[in-house]
């Protein structure tokens, strides 16, 4: 199990020091090869976090961002020097997410990581019980882990333009204005996906909603 | 994660992804644009290469003035053959023009005019071509005048000789019968035509050269000869 600490930190949301980015940026642009670790060290974390929430596969999310990395260094003579890189990153890593599930969709595979089942011990790897006193209970821990799964499978039921949207603004806490950029519409338009993805997670979570309440 | 006040919200915040820094990461991207970079000089990946090459600004805006250049180039090449052709089909009337065994079908176009307007017309075009002055010119146009009458004269004796022989050619063909002193008699005529409608030309084309600097001579020259069809004419 992940200390508080480090829980805290993987959570932590997309950097916001712009200024940074652009120095990285123009060091990159000249060739030094350590501004693109620098540019890593910087960004993996939020778009594995992205890419892990879209494709709910850690091995296919973390392909898919050294691809995205792999495509800035390739681009970087390209892109100006007022590019904002978080819409620049997103917006790649968005359209190979969405390509990649079109392709899963055509080629389905069982994901080891999206059903942890019981192993022949009883014990299940991906929700081993901590042994703490103060830990929940295992009708606590069931409930999370049902309602956990839910959650994952109603995100993964949106469609791609919904799901970009709820998962940059929910889970990255980006801007309307940042997602309007990386999804190539108005900021109106983001509200109105926004709406309708918590419409749509709302009616396929409305059980546990009601669970929710009642507690 | 978001903090509002709707149930939705902490419900979605069950979900966490925690994510730790992979420290493959940084090796698989470096190993990705390797490759990448090594695909541009594999000789089966040379579409990539292309498209890798294409990619290089510097690149692609040396091919897109090539193209430019090439382009401009095939339209002018193509422009000068254009020209060539109409040069060559003016050569060929003015040629027509001035040889009165030209005068019936041997060069596409049918019978030339004799008249002023396409004399005045034929010289326009050498004028321009070989760059007369106007006196040159002057001098080139009284000479053409001159001959004129000429040459209209042996067109119509050229005409004759040619209806004459179509009457042999329905006589034997009707009678079955040839009268060979007559059409002897006939290609003798024919002959002296054709030895005097060629001298005629012979001679316009040199004095007419005669005018001319040597450098309009030789194009001048190079012009009707290009044109006659049975290379008779000086070169």
């Amino acid at each position: 199990m992940e200390s508080p600490a480090q829980l805290s930190a993987a959570l932590l949301p997309v950097p916001l020091d712009q200024a940074a980015d652009r120095t990285w940026l123009l060091a990159f642009q000249r060739d030094e090869s350590a501004a693109l670790n620098g540019l890593i060290e910087r960004w993996q974390r939020p778009l594995l976090s992205f890419a892990g929430r879209y494709l709910q596969n850690s091995a296919d999310a973390e392909d898919l961002v050294a691809e995205t990395f792999a495509r800035l260094y390739q681009h970087r003579h390209r892109l100006r020097a007022d590019t904002r890189l978080s819409a620049w990153l997103f917006t790649t890593l968005t359209n190979l997410c969405h390509n990649h599930h079109r392709w899963r969709s055509r080629h389905p595979t069982i994901s080891l990581e999206a059903v942890p089942g019981p192993d022949p011990t009883g014990s299940s790897p991906g929700l081993a019980l901590p042994l703490a006193d103060r830990a929940p209970g295992p009708d606590a821990t069931l409930e999370h882990d049902e309602s956990l799964a839910a959650v994952r499978s109603a995100v993964n039921a949106l469609p791609h333009d919904l799901k970009v949207t709820v998962l940059l603004h929910h889970y990255e806490r980006l801007s309307y204005h940042e997602i309007a950029v990386i999804a190539g519409c108005s900021e109106r338009g983001v509200e109105t996906r926004l709406a309708r993805a918590r419409q749509q997670l709302r009616k396929g979570l409305r059980g546990y909603l009601r669970e929710s309440k009642r507690d | 994660m978001s903090d509002s006040p709707d149930p939705l919200d902490p419900l979605l915040n069950r979900w966490e992804e925690p994510v730790n820094p992979s420290p493959h990461l940084s090796a698989e991207v470096w190993r990705r644009i390797a490759l990448g970079e090594s695909a541009v000089e594999l000789p089966g990946g040379y579409r990539a290469g292309i498209g890798a090459w294409f990619r290089r600004p510097k690149f692609a805006a040396w091919a897109v003035v090539g193209c430019a250049l090439a382009g401009l180039l095939l339209v002018e090449m193509r422009l000068m053959r254009r020209e060539r052709e109409h040069s060559a089909l003016l050569a060929r009337s003015y040629l027509q023009l001035i040889d009165p065994l030209l005068k019936d079908g041997v060069v596409a176009g049918g019978p030339p005019s004799l008249g002023p307007d396409a004399l005045e017309g034929e010289l326009t075009w050498i004028r321009s071509e070989l760059h007369l002055s106007d006196a040159q010119y002057a001098r080139i146009k009284e000479l053409h005048e001159a001959s004129s009458p000429r040459l209209r004269a042996l067109a119509a004796q050229v005409d004759r000789m040619r209806a004459e022989f179509v009457g042999f050619e329905n006589t034997r063909r009707t009678a079955d019968r040839i009268d060979f002193i007559e059409f002897a008699r006939f290609v003798e005529l024919r002959r002296d035509i054709d030895r005097q409608c060629l001298e005629s030309t012979r001679r316009l084309v040199l004095e007419a050269a005669g005018e001319m600097t040597p450098g309009q001579r030789e194009h001048y020259l190079g012009i009707v000869a290009a044109a006659d069809p049975w290379n008779r004419l000086p070169n």
